[in-house]
Formats: C-alpha cells, sequence, structure tokens
C-alpha cells in the first residue's frame, strides 16, 4: 500500500485491475482507495476488512471518449464490409463522412446487395443530392437537392431513419431534417447496411473520402432530438448511450492498424477493410 | 505512399498473388461493365506478375473507372 503522509491525515492506495480490487476489499481499511487501471473506476474502502470484506464506494471514471481515427476510402473499388445479412423495417445509420469527390458521379456512404443505398449524387459544379435509393422504380425513396457546396471541404453527419411502425423515412444532414415521406412502403425501405463505403460488394460508385464514427440501429428510429444530440455542433460523441447494434469507430478500437473495424455495438460484427482502404487521423472535431 | 492501379484482364486473375496487392480477393475484385477486365493496386515496388503492364496513378484511374467501360451510363444507381 502506498502511502502520502501529512501531519493531520494519510492516503493511501493501490492500483489494480478493476477485477482484482476483490484482494482489495480483504485487507482495507476504511479510507483507503482503489484505482482500477482498466475500467478507470476509484474505489474508497467505507468499512475496514475483518470478518466481512470491506464495503467499497465506487466512483465510476470509465474511459473518457476519444477519436483519433476514420477510414479513408479511395473510391475506386474499396469498402468495409459488416458482415450483416437480416433485413430490418425499423432502422437507424448514422455516419460522419468528409468527402473528396474529384467530379461528377454517385458516392454511396453504405448499401445492401443490389437493392438499398445511403449516399448521394454530386453534379461536378453546382449540386449535391442527397438520397435513400432502391434498384427498382421508385428509385429514389428519399431525395433532396442541396446547392450548398461547403459540404465539400470539411466533416459532415448524415442520419437515416425508418420506423416501419408510422412508415416514415427521415434523413438528417448535420443536426437538421432535410427530408422525410411519411408514406414510404414498409418492404421498400427495410435495410442493413452491408456494406460501409460502397454501394455493395462489387465496389462499384464508392464512397470517396473519409467515414468515421458508423452506427447502426436494428429495431430503433433515432428521434429528431436523438439526432442533433449525437451530431453534437459537429463534434462526434460516445454513441454507447444510445444503444446501436452495429458501431464501427473506424480505427479506435483497433488502433488504426490491420484490417478489423471492432464493432462497439451489441451485434458484435466486426467490420473488414476491403480492398484497400487506410486509416486516416483526419477526423471530425 | 502513393498507389499504382494496373487494369488486368480478367482471364489472368488467377495469376494475381494477393499477398502482393491491395485487392483482398478474388471474390472482391471490381470488373469493367462487360466483365473481361478488373484491376489491382498495390504500393511500393511493382509486381513482379505485374511488370511490364501498364500502371495508373489515383487519379487517373478515378478518371478510367468514370468512363463506360467501367461504369454503365445506363446504371441507375
Amino acid at each position: 500500500m502506498n502511502k502520502l503522509h501529512h501531519k493531520d491525515f494519510s492516503i493511501a492506495f493501490k492500483t489494480g485491475t478493476d477485477a482484482n480490487k476483490s484482494k482489495f476489499k480483504k485487507e482495507a481499511v476504511q479510507g483507503e482507495m482503489y484505482f482500477a487501471t482498466d475500467s478507470k473506476n476509484l474505489y474508497v474502502a467505507e468499512t475496514t476488512a475483518g470478518a466481512s470484506d470491506a464495503t467499497l464506494a465506487q466512483f465510476d471514471g470509465g474511459a473518457s471518449f476519444s477519436n483519433t481515427y476514420s477510414v479513408d476510402f479511395d473510391g475506386t473499388d474499396d469498402y468495409v464490409s459488416t458482415g450483416l445479412t437480416t433485413l430490418v423495417s425499423t432502422w437507424s445509420v448514422s455516419a460522419w463522412f468528409k468527402p473528396e469527390f474529384t467530379g461528377a458521379g454517385n458516392y454511396f456512404l453504405t448499401g445492401r446487395s443490389t437493392q438499398k443505398r445511403l449516399g448521394m449524387y454530386y453534379s461536378g459544379t453546382t449540386y449535391i443530392d442527397y438520397y435513400l435509393r432502391q434498384s427498382s422504380s421508385p428509385f429514389n425513396i428519399l431525395n433532396v437537392r442541396s446547392t450548398d457546396l461547403s459540404v465539400l471541404t470539411q466533416w459532415n453527419h448524415l442520419v437515416w431513419t425508418k420506423d416501419n411502425a408510422t412508415t416514415t423515412v427521415t434523413m438528417y444532414l448535420n443536426g437538421s431534417q432535410i427530408d422525410q415521406d411519411a408514406g414510404a412502403s414498409s418492404s421498400a425501405s427495410d435495410f442493413y447496411p452491408e456494406v460501409i463505403g460502397a454501394i455493395n460488394t462489387s465496389g462499384t460508385f464508392g464512397f470517396k473520402g473519409k467515414i468515421d464514427e458508423f452506427g447502426w440501429w436494428d429495431g430503433t428510429a433515432l428521434s429528431s432530438s436523438d439526432v442533433t444530440a449525437i451530431y453534437n455542433s459537429g463534434v462526434p460523441d460516445d454513441l454507447s448511450s444510445y444503444s446501436p447494434t452495429g458501431w464501427w469507430r473506424m480505427g479506435d478500437d483497433d488502433s488504426g492498424a490491420g484490417t478489423t473495424i471492432t464493432d462497439q455495438g451489441s451485434g458484435g460484427n466486426d467490420g473488414t477493410l476491403t480492398n484497400g482502404p487506410t486509416f486516416s487521423t483526419d477526423v471530425p472535431s | 505512399m502513393s498507389r499504382n492501379y494496373v487494369i488486368i484482364d480478367a482471364s489472368e486473375v488467377s495469376s494475381v498473388d494477393f499477398d502482393q496487392v491491395l485487392e483482398t480477393s478474388p471474390e472482391t475484385l471490381r470488373f469493367s461493365v462487360d466483365g473481361t477486365k478488373t484491376f489491382v493496386k498495390f504500393e511500393g515496388e511493382t509486381p513482379s506478375f505485374l511488370e511490364g503492364k501498364t500502371a495508373n496513378t489515383h487519379s487517373e484511374m478515378l478518371e478510367i473507372l468514370a468512363g463506360e467501360e467501367w461504369t454503365d451510363p445506363n446504371a441507375n444507381p
């Protein structure tokens, strides 16, 4: 036990893993402290251990949220495969993106097989169409045109939600709703993000630029207030309180190395970097 | 490190050493609209099985891929 002494008091503390605090409880003297280096929690002995273990007061530290990495797509054939295969009727997608568009074309943030895709079309000069599309008529489930090209030079946040109970699909850009269809057919807007950074595993119509903090909710349509909070004035924050099914942090849980994107959501669907996307330290901030 | 992109015939896929290119596997290759061509990319020294073939820069490859040979002009993505 380390002790810091002063004429009027002493401070005693130990460090170790959160699991090993059980040993501390068997020998602690009232007032002694234990810092768990993995969970960042601080424990203070409220009682002295004797016949019974010491009672500990817990002060949650929790690893603070930090965002260091994104994934950079070259727009030729690369993507992240999520391994998801199940269509979902109520869902949400949240993604941060920084375009590096080189000309007119379709740039998709996510999609699945030959059906649904979420992304944008850049005219090359004057406008961007944001959409939720499908491969058969009616092609556009959501589609809105914007002439604000500031999006092309900065990090941005897009969210799509589908509430099957109300057959409503909604699209948000940088915290604000930009399009909504309250009469979307159920089957036309069922979805799952099979890939991130392309239209599907063909690699065509890929996204060129960086994508970060990609969230997926199976069974939840995020509310407008949720979207505002997640946008957080342009700075990504911890999504865990929104209980995402998939949360691919794009390198932050994988030290920005390797070919696996660990899923921090409840689904455990780790992503796989396919055809050479790279990690970047350019992140929204 | 800059990347180089080399277009090959679809019939040459079996000769690709995927340890020397950034593409993951034969199943993840992107093919031309008619399916007769594909491409691989690499960084650093040219893999021996690609020697003698034309290497394109990233910007050159993006321009090629935007053409009708690689992007179906009738596609409604």
